[in-house]
């Protein structure tokens, strides 16, 4: 075996594997998807949903509008009667 | 199939899910909300220095609604949650099953899954409040 050949099955095969699985690795971060890592903070805009009206063809629904982000003090009025609180 | 899945994906807007965590999230708020006839709504977003405050508050920008309404509200970045029943849905849903249900959403959180949390926290809130028609009769 020469010099040359020792040194392409030595060198160059474990190169040209990790070459692949390298390629394999970062070539699905493409599509990226919002994840949530606990720690990480959160950049996110604040959203609030609502359960989607029974006639959701119909443009009129009687739900009431929300006027997102409001703030304390706003609201003298306490409709609160229980529920329960977390942090992880 | 979900009403509405067909509609136009570019009008889905950039908040923090993807369209079908949306879609998810949007099955579970409809599900419970339309079995037990209690109004689920979910807030994902910052809950300042006082977050049980702001939950309330914002519990009561629902309005005439806030009676039979359920506001699970949930901040990743403060990993705060805090769930807020009104006048009559404290009556279906005692601090306890809300602390429960809590218990089961934080759990889900801690691994890093939101969604699922909120779905699973969702059924449970459902289960307990039971049916709407039982309750009127």
């Amino acid at each position: 075996m020469t010099v040359v050949q020792t040194v392409l099955i030595y060198v160059g095969l474990p190169a040209l594997g990790t070459a692949v699985l390298a390629v394999l690795v970062f070539a699905g971060g493409g599509r990226r998807k919002p994840r949530y890592r606990p720690g990480r903070g959160w950049s996110h805009d604040d959203v609030w949903y609502l359960p989607r009206p029974e006639r959701a063809s119909s443009p009129a629904h009687d739900f009431p509008e929300l006027t997102a982000g409001v703030r304390s003090g706003e609201h003298s009025l306490r409709t609160a009667r229980g529920g329960a609180s977390g942090t992880w | 199939m979900v009403p509405g899945e067909d509609e136009d994906r570019s009008g889905v807007p950039a908040g923090p899910f993807t369209a079908k965590q949306l879609s998810r999230l949007d099955e579970a708020l409809t599900l419970s909300s339309r079995e037990t006839g209690v109004q689920f709504s979910l807030y994902v977003g910052v809950l300042d220095a006082s977050p049980r405050r702001m939950a309330e508050d914002m519990h009561a920008a629902l309005g005439a609604a806030a009676a039979d309404s359920v506001l699970v509200a949930v901040s990743p970045g403060e990993r705060r949650l805090e769930i807020v029943t009104g006048e009559h849905t404290a009556k279906r849903l005692p601090d306890r099953a809300c602390a429960l249900a809590a218990l089961s959403m934080t759990a889900s959180f801690t691994g890093g899954d939101l969604v699922g949390g909120i779905v699973n926290g969702l059924r449970m809130l459902a289960d307990q409040a039971g049916k709407a028609a039982l309750l009127r009769r």
